[in-house]
């Protein structure tokens, strides 16, 4: 009863401790997370200090299942990888975050996971700022995403959408000087202002071979994003059909099960059912060695001699001896000594009666001193 | 009938994370006793199971183990069946060869300790980091001397001595299913003859340990005097050093034969078990000893797996 107590006290505490899970993990501090590739600690991400830190491993076999653990244990992150291809995950951490990029092939796996600490807005503004400021500086920024953000598709994308808004403005500004300069310098006609014509032309030239690889930026990348939905949408399908697949595995393993246990059962009532018989056979064995021994105890050796027609040859003689399963003794002036074994319905008399009709007997007498028994 | 209305709910697709945490959160009981009821039939099946408490916990402790691997992996895993998924997440589990440390000495209050200690310390490094404490009785100061750690590395260990103070030792008992009148009872056997609980501690040690080392495989072998003395004196691989030494007495015995000149706490690595976590009066005694000269390597550990940047 106490024991019973005990029991659903600590199943109470499990359920606890299950239902505070979320809560915990959105909470805590990372402190060093662990790392776990198919169960097996493969490292720890440094997550104190307030910088990146980053894990990875590559083993000659598939990676199965990765966790990811704070120092108090509590699994911030699980992933159940694909058999083969690239799959990539976010874990929220408290305010962190761990990414986590995982590479499947048959007889490979490889895993990066990176711990990415949360920062501030005011550390975010600056940063863009700065980055934005280091790349105009630059020649040719025009072509370059923002750094930092350009490998996440959404800011990648709206980032080269500025840039294009930008270039085509630049675009704009230089033909309307154009315009501007053809109307008012029609009739000045000087070899320096061919020159800056040139030299306009060439940049407007440029700018217009820029402006056609932004685009074909872009559609790269819209390519990409339609690639990655399709592999999304793929890897959905296989997802529900693996699942569908371990369900339909669980569903015969478990009816597999059943069948055992039916089996089992079968076998049991089978077992039970030869022992009741085995005893039956028992019962009946003993009883059977009873009247066995009762007969041998009604039985009465009889002894007689017996003689028979003449041309009669030894052979049949034997035959019958061994027939009536007689025991032979001496044989004396034509009359063979026979003893058997009489059981409990024969009598003499009619035993003597049966065997004086066999076709080979001549005579047959119960005394060797009475002549003629006949 | 209740439970087979919500496991039937359970078996319907589940195609948003959102859904997925709602209904799990809806049926935390059912997927405990779920899972609980196959750890159960799988020690039945092979061998490893008595009717008694000791095995109704480590199956509820278990199954417990299970359920939260399956409500964050599963949250990847929509679309999805959820009793579906965490049945096949069980079945992956127990198709590993030997996945639960069994033995029947260790359902007993102290072989459960010991035990789910241990198992802790592979997911948790404020666990790891505690059974320098628990089983060998060193402090943080102890320990920082032990494995000859920076200043860096040291402060780590202080928090995870600090966290398992604070939280995590009592979250460990637990989840282990230690009652306070089993621990209550542990210690009055050892306050009468602490030799025996030691003792028996120390014959249930091994067992446990060999199990838990395997969670490390690149990391399993056990290293020479030699080969130990090399780690001391470059200062490197520190993940390995914290891990295996707290998980292999023979090498811990090694280690701190070499370590022994510099350490303050020469209390020997004799199993002297703990079953309460360090109080804060011990915090205050390293910080002393950490002022006065600490371990005098004053150069940052490096660790063979990671690279931060
Ligand atoms: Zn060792």
């Amino acid at each position: 009863m106490e024991q019973n107590g005990q029991l659903s006290g600590y199943r109470q505490h499990l359920v606890e401790a299950l239902r505070q899970h979320p809560r915990r993990r959105y909470r805590e501090e990372p402190g060093s997370l662990q790392v776990f590739v198919n169960q097996e600690c493969i490292g720890t991400l440094d997550c104190g200090w307030g910088g990146t830190s980053l894990v990875s491993v590559s083993q000659d076999k598939p990676i199965r299942v990765i966790e990811l653990r704070t120092a108090s244990g509590v699994l911030a992150g699980s992933l159940c990888a694909r058999d083969i291809g690239v799959q990539t995950a976010r874990f929220p951490v408290g305010p962190h975050a761990i990414e986590v990029s995982i590479c499947n092939q048959l007889d490979r796996g490889t895993l990066r996971a990176e711990f990415r600490p949360a920062v501030s807005f005011i550390q975010r503004v600056r940063r863009v700022a700065s980055a934005t400021l280091a790349a105009v500086r630059r020649p040719g920024w025009m072509m370059r995403p923002l750094p930092g953000i350009a490998h996440r598709t959404g800011w990648g994308r709206a980032a080269v959408l500025s840039q294009t808004a930008l270039a085509l403005a630049v675009l704009f500004l230089v033909v309307d000087r154009l315009a501007d300069r053809t109307g008012t310098w029609k009739t000045v006609t000087t070899s320096a202002a061919e020159k800056a014509f040139v030299r306009q032309e060439h940049r407007l030239a440029k700018l217009v071979e820029q402006q056609a690889s932004v685009i074909q930026a872009i559609k790269v990348q819209q390519r990409d994003v339609a690639r990655l939905d399709r592999a999304v949408a793929a890897a959905d399908r296989q997802s529900r059909k693996r699942h569908e697949a371990e369900a339909l595995l669980l569903s015969r393993l478990s009816s597999e099960a059943a069948d055992r246990e039916r089996m089992w059962n079968e076998i049991q009532s089978l077992t039970a059912a030869k022992e009741a018989l085995s005893k039956d056979v028992a019962v009946l064995e003993s009883r059977a060695v009873v009247a066995e021994a009762r007969r041998e105890n009604s039985v009465q050796p009889f002894r007689f001699w017996v003689s028979f027609h003449d041309g009669t040859s030894d052979k049949s003689i034997e035959e019958l001896i061994q027939g009536i399963h007689g025991r032979k003794g001496p044989v004396d002036a034509g009359w063979y000594s026979v003893e058997v074994n009489l059981s409990q319905p024969q009598s003499p008399a009619t035993f003597v009666e049966s065997l004086r009709k066999t076709k080979i007997v001549k005579a047959v007498k119960t005394n060797l001193t009475t002549t003629q028994g006949q | 009938m209740a439970q087979r209305v919500d496991l039937a709910n359970l078996s319907a697709l589940v195609s948003t994370v959102e859904e997925f945490d709602r209904l799990t959160a809806d049926t935390l009981p059912d997927l405990l006793d779920h899972a609980a009821g196959q750890t159960r039939r799988y020690l039945r099946e092979t061998g490893q199971w008595a009717d008694d408490i000791g095995h109704e916990k480590l199956a509820l402790r278990w199954g417990y183990e299970l359920v939260e691997r399956f409500l964050v992996c599963g949250r990847s895993e929509v679309p999805c069946r959820p009793l579906f998924l965490l049945d096949s997440l069980i079945a992956k589990f127990f198709s590993q060869p030997n996945p639960l440390c069994y033995h029947k000495d260790l359902c007993s209050p102290l072989g459960r300790f010991l035990d789910g200690l241990t198992s802790r310390a592979v997911l948790s490094r404020d666990a790891l980091t505690a059974l320098y404490y628990h089983l060998y009785g060193f402090g943080q100061g102890g320990v920082v001397q032990l494995l000859g750690l920076g200043p860096a590395e040291s402060q780590r260990v202080y928090k995870n001595f600090e966290r398992w103070r604070r939280t995590g030792w009592q979250r460990a008992v637990t989840e282990i299913g230690m009652t306070e009148a089993e621990l209550r009872e542990l210690e009055i056997i050892q306050n009468r003859d602490p030799q025996r609980l030691n003792q028996e501690a120390d014959r249930l040690i091994p067992m446990v340990q060999e199990h838990y080392r395997r969670s490390e495989p690149e990391h399993f072998p056990c290293l020479s005097r030699r080969q130990w003395e090399d780690l001391f004196h470059h200062g490197y691989g520190y993940d390995y050093q914290v891990w295996h030494l707290a998980l292999c007495r023979d090498c811990m015995a090694e280690a701190y034969a070499i370590r022994l000149d510099g350490l303050t706490e020469t209390r020997g690595v004799q199993i002297d078990l703990h079953l309460r976590p360090l109080l804060k009066g011990r915090v205050a005694s390293f910080l002393w000893v950490q002022r006065g000269g600490g371990n005098g390597t004053e150069r940052p550990a490096q660790r063979i797996s990671t690279a931060s940047r």
